[in-house]
């Protein structure tokens, strides 16, 4: 059900104010979280006081069923990430501006098509910046590491949450580019055939940030995953000097894509 | 809206630190995890005693409770492993070699209202649940498993506990079938595999004093639970 699907859950924390205990010179951080479901400000927990170092643990009990959620797809944005990963985009746009300078050049009209296309998709992904990939969040209190202190470091959290993935999105090259139901196939059947797995230019991105180059030897043998992410960039034979990695580059942006939103969706704002 | 309410936060939040030298051996011992009565009193809280497939048993710690009039779940933990439970169903794991990460259609789930009329005696609550599961195998990939669930009772049993001794249970049996991954919308019945999860129920309070639950088709991934100090 897309509804479902689009049930997210937003938690933006903000830290407002930092100031003195009277008499003791100790310095107190206030942070206030708020939180979004469904993409929609939650109207209970819209704005939640911390005072002192309030850790992740702090801010998942706050969640009403957080049994409920599916923390795989959890993911914490702080501002000066985000403005890191756009910064990112931007550089691997440049660089596919340049790759297109080089196919015009060469009068490589098919490949200058592919990268345009890529660079206007590549635009438009709703990229979310997050400090971690998935929450486990039935531990946190025996796992210091993992329960970290959100500090006044960064002036605003924001913690998104999908309820559950229903989908896998294709996104880059792909003729079908888009959201389709998950099905429990491998790889290769999951694309269909339409693509060739000896270009170099195939990727699977599954919720947790983990990435895997398909090959023909793994695309018949694992199976898509709920969630996932599956890219196809610019063959790896036909880039130019110098910019072999481009596919790569892209890939790491597509870790950050904001789970739960389809192609040209934006993602959620960091900051309140 | 409900929160969760830690059980032993300051002990636990403080890496142990604060618990006796009981926990602290448990949790650190690699051959003896499984404690006795006497070592059971000295825990700040309830406690499970949890086996997985053919592993030694653990003794794990309730470490929060979220309790709502629709449902009450369990969070229970050993130091790098945590089992959750609603209403006495295994809903999510970590730490384990495959994880269940994610149950759907909890709140269609009748074990609940089973477990709340333990003593009546016609059953008025559904008897069939279907759901997926989300489980993380070892290699780290996600599969989604749709299942079937059918509840039965079972007759009545007595368990041995170690801390509040004999407990007079109703047995509640539920078969669980694997539906085809590529007909696992609601109208099929095809099942790939089927086994039996077990659940014990106290007949005084509502309690589940033992399990027997199977999360994915190996039977490696059974999990044996029974009350340790409730």
């Amino acid at each position: 059900m897309p509804s479902s699907f689009k049930r997210l859950i937003h938690v933006g924390l903000l830290c407002v104010a930092v100031c003195s205990s009277p008499g003791s010179g100790q310095e107190i951080s206030t942070i206030t979280a708020s939180v979004f479901i469904d993409g929609k400000q939650h109207e209970p927990l819209n704005h939640i006081t911390f005072s002192g170092e309030p850790r992740l643990h702090n801010l998942v009990a706050q969640i009403p069923g957080s049994h409920q959620f599916y923390w795989p797809s959890a993911r914490v944005c702080v501002p000066r990430l985000q403005k890191k990963l756009l910064l990112k985009r931007k550089a691997l746009l440049v660089q596919l501006e340049l790759i297109a300078g080089i196919y015009e050049r060469q009068g490589a009209n098919e490949s200058l098509d592919q990268a345009l296309k890529l660079k206007e998709r590549i635009s438009h992904w709703p990229l979310f910046a997050t400090i971690q990939h998935g929450i486990e969040p039935d531990n946190l209190l025996g796992n210091a590491r993992q329960n970290w202190a959100l500090t006044n470091k960064y002036s605003h959290y924001t913690l998104a949450l999908l309820s559950v993935p229903k989908y896998v999105t294709y996104v880059g090259l792909f003729n079908n580019a888009g959201r389709k139901p998950y099905r429990y196939k491998l790889l290769a059947d999951a694309l269909e055939n339409t693509v060739s797995f000896t270009d170099g230019n195939l990727f699977e991105i599954d919720l947790q940030g983990r990435v895997i180059a398909i090959t023909p030897a793994n695309a018949w043998k694992i199976r898509q995953q709920p969630g996932s992410l599956f890219f196809r960039g610019i063959p790896q034979s036909e880039l130019p000097s110098g910019f072999s990695d481009i596919n790569n580059k892209a890939v790491e942006l597509l870790r950050y894509w904001q789970p739960g939103k389809e192609l040209n969706q934006t993602s959620s704002p960091c900051q309140v | 809206m409900s929160a969760c309410q830690s059980v032993g936060d300051d002990w636990l939040s403080s890496g142990f630190q604060g618990a006796n030298a009981t926990v602290a051996y448990w949790l650190n011992s690699a051959e003896q995890h499984r404690l006795e009565p006497e070592q059971l009193k000295q825990l700040p809280g309830a406690a499970i005693y949890a086996k997985l497939g053919e592993n030694a048993t653990a003794t794990m710690v309730l470490s929060e409770l979220d309790e709502t009039p629709t449902y009450t779940v369990k969070r229970w933990v050993t130091q790098s492993e945590a089992l959750t439970t609603r209403y006495g169903r295994i809903i999510r794991t970590q730490g384990l070699g495959q994880n269940l990460i994610y149950t759907a259609k909890q709140t269609t789930d009748p074990l609940g209202c089973w477990i709340q009329n333990v003593a009546a005696a016609t059953n008025t609550c559904p008897t069939m649940w279907r759901s997926y599961q989300d489980i993380e195998t070892s290699n780290a990939r996600v599969s989604r498993v749709h299942s079937r669930h059918e509840l039965n009772w079972r007759g009545e049993e007595r368990v041995q506990t170690p801390l509040r001794g004999d407990i007079r249970t109703r047995l509640l049996e539920e078969q669980v079938s694997v539906l085809s991954p590529f007909q696992s919308d609601e109208m099929t019945n095809e099942s790939l595999s089927t086994w039996n999860n077990f659940y014990w129920i106290s007949l005084n309070d509502g309690v589940v004093v033992r399990s027997e639950q199977q999360l994915t088709p190996s039977t490696d991934n059974r999990i044996l639970i029974s009350e340790a100090r409730y």
